[in-house]
Formats: C-alpha cells, sequence, structure tokens
C-alpha cells in the first residue's frame, strides 16, 4: 500500500504537465486527488488539445486567410501532449509491473 | 486522424494540383491566338461539403471554367497566372506538411511514446 | 503534376521555335532575292493547344482543357514586299526598284521581346512545378 502512495505522490504534480499550460477547466490535481481524477483530466487535456488541432486544419483547408502558424502550432500543442500521455502511461505501467513482481 | 480532415486535404490536394496544371496550360498558351484561359474552382463546393460529411467531400469534383472575358483588351496576363501558380504551389506544401504532422501524431500513439 | 512539367515544357519548346523564325526575319531584312528568285517570306509561327492530347483527355467543347502546346504551323505573313528604288542594286528590275520583304523590324523586335518574356515565364512556371513535386514526396519523413 505504501507503494502505491509513492507512486500517487509523485504522480500527483507532474512538474512536465504545467509547461503545457493548465491541462483541462478541471480543478487543479491537489494531494486529496484521487489517482483516477488526474489520469482522466489529463486524457481530457489531450483529447481536447487534438481536437482543438483538428478544427484549425480544416479551417485552414476551407479558408486560405487563416495563419498558418496557428495552425501549427495547435499541432504541435497536441502532438506534445500525446507524447507525455504516451510517457506517463510507460511509467505507469514500469511501475504497475514492479509491483506486480514484489513478493507480498 | 479524423475523417472529414483527411478528406478535406486530399480533396484539396487534387483540386490545386489541378490547378497547377491548368496554370502552366494558361502560361504555355499565352501566345496562342484562339485559346481562352481557363481556371479551376473547388473551393466552395468544398466548404459546402464539409458539413455534410466525408461522403459528400469525396463527392466534390473541381470544375474547369473559362475565365470571365475582361472589359477591354484581351492580352493574357500571365504575371497573375505566376502569381497563381506560386500561391497553389504553397497551399500545396502547406497541407502536405499539415498532413505530415498529423500522421506524425498519430504515428506517435502508435509506438507508445518510444 | 508530371503533366504540369510536360505542359510547360512545351511551352518552352513552342516560344523557342518562334524566337528562331523572329530571328530568321530579322536577318532576312533585306534579301531581295532567295534560290527561288522572289524576295524572302516573312515566316510567323503559329501555335495552340495540342488538341489530340487534350481531346483524348476530355470531351467538353467550349473550356480548354489542361495540355501541352505545340506549333501548328509557320506560315508565311500575309502582305508581301515593299519596293525600294536602288537602280545599283544587282537586283533591282527594269524601272529601278528593287523588291525587298514586308518586314516591319518595330513589330518582330516588340514580338522577340514579348515571347522571350514567356520563355521566361514557362521556365519560372516550370521551378513552381518541380518544387511542388518535391514538397510531395516529403509526406511522412517525420521530424
Amino acid at each position: 500500500m505504501s507503494a502505491i502512495a509513492a507512486i500517487d505522490s509523485v504522480l500527483a504534480t507532474p512538474p512536465a504537465l504545467n509547461t503545457l499550460g493548465p491541462v483541462t477547466a478541471a480543478p487543479q490535481p491537489a494531494p486529496t486527488a484521487s489517482f483516477g481524477d488526474i489520469l482522466s483530466a489529463g486524457m481530457q487535456g489531450v483529447e481536447n488539445k487534438l481536437a482543438t488541432a483538428d478544427d484549425m486544419v480544416r479551417k485552414f483547408t476551407l479558408d486560405p486567410n487563416v495563419p498558418i502558424h496557428q495552425v501549427t502550432f495547435a499541432l504541435e500543442q497536441a502532438r506534445l501532449s500525446v507524447e507525455l500521455a504516451m510517457q506517463v502511461r510507460g511509467r505507469l505501467l514500469d511501475g504497475y509491473r514492479e509491483l506486480m513482481n514484489m513478493q507480498l | 486522424m479524423d475523417p472529414v480532415s483527411a478528406a478535406l486535404i486530399t480533396k484539396s490536394l487534387d483540386g490545386l494540383a489541378l490547378r497547377l496544371e491548368v496554370t502552366a496550360t494558361n502560361i504555355a498558351n499565352a501566345n496562342s491566338k484562339t485559346y481562352r484561359p481557363s481556371r479551376v474552382t473547388f473551393e466552395d463546393s468544398l466548404r459546402a461539403a464539409a458539413a455534410k460529411g466525408p461522403d459528400a467531400i469525396a463527392s466534390v469534383e473541381p470544375r474547369i471554367e473559362a475565365l470571365p472575358r475582361a472589359p477591354f483588351g484581351d492580352e493574357p496576363r500571365t504575371d497573375l497566372e505566376l502569381d497563381t501558380a506560386a500561391a497553389t504551389a504553397g497551399r500545396y506544401s502547406a497541407l502536405i506538411d499539415l498532413l505530415g504532422r498529423q500522421f506524425d501524431i498519430s504515428r506517435t500513439v502508435i509506438r507508445g511514446g518510444q | 503534376m508530371s503533366d504540369a512539367m510536360a505542359i510547360s515544357r512545351s511551352g518552352l519548346d513552342v516560344e523557342w521555335q518562334r524566337l528562331q523564325v523572329i530571328a530568321q526575319n530579322l536577318a532576312n531584312l533585306n534579301t531581295s532575292r532567295t534560290a527561288s528568285g522572289d524576295p524572302y517570306r516573312p515566316m510567323r509561327v503559329i501555335s495552340g493547344p495540342d488538341a489530340t492530347f487534350a481531346d483524348a483527355l476530355a470531351r467538353k467543347g467550349a473550356v480548354s482543357q489542361p495540355g501541352p502546346v505545340r506549333v501548328l504551323g509557320v506560315e508565311a505573313m500575309p502582305g508581301g514586299v515593299r519596293r525600294v528604288y536602288d537602280p545599283s542594286d544587282p537586283s533591282a528590275g527594269a524601272d529601278g526598284f528593287v523588291n525587298l520583304p514586308a518586314i516591319d523590324q518595330a513589330s518582330e523586335m516588340t514580338l522577340m521581346i514579348r515571347t522571350s518574356r514567356s520563355y521566361e515565364a514557362n521556365l519560372t512556371a516550370l521551378a513552381i512545378e518541380r518544387q511542388m513535386f518535391s514538397s510531395a514526396l516529403n509526406l511522412g519523413r517525420s521530424s
């Protein structure tokens, strides 16, 4: 149980997430928020960024006056948030595997 | 990748490629006496089809229409044609780039962040 | 894309030939007698869409379909000779007049400038098409 609490505290305030700006409109992850809430808030953020990027691409395709830098910026933000989510997923899996390998 | 966005981009690329061909023909025929310059339109039909979904988008056909006659002087405007060619090529490159970036994102998910 | 490049290349070809004919006209400004005995006849290149190619692609009526251009023919210009009084010329007739080709140097020069500009435009178009072609090859080259 202490191992789970350790993972919890490590992931509760991931510094990298903050560099991308506010992830969602959800309340800031507080030490009392559940693990599942943090995860789903993170995924929602990725979804939003992907949807924004897709919307920008659509706008650009139909209207030549949309500035291209807005589109590429939105796409890069989306990509970075996906990469971060993948990294988090990887760490989580590693932690889970480690847990499962422990003799209890 | 969203099917509507993918359909919009590929259809745009088709239309732009045709536009370049027609523009090249207009430039090559600058000194052909009986030739009437033409142009390609597809943006308006694409915009209308965008709201209706991927099938409507797929059925959009870029159209070649004759350029309206100038009020005076029928000299071919090769300078404007060159501008059209450059703008078309630029827009084409931009769409290819955006398509590539979207593929990148999908690739990131597939690789699981590796 | 390769179609567009073929079209621009055909434009280069046509304008090149047009330039050759103009140069020939200018060189023969004062040719009063050719091998046939007549004065030189000024020529013009007539160009137009390569109809056989374009028609094969589309059957539409009045709207020009994309396709290469070609030389339809090299024709003698109407309006034959100008007569100049010069009894000392070996080809002068009994009345002392020489028949010379009715070439207007100014119009030939104007057409030459126009042809040369058109040639350059086709060259620029070719560069643009090549660039568009290579940008398509960049799809999937991820960063």
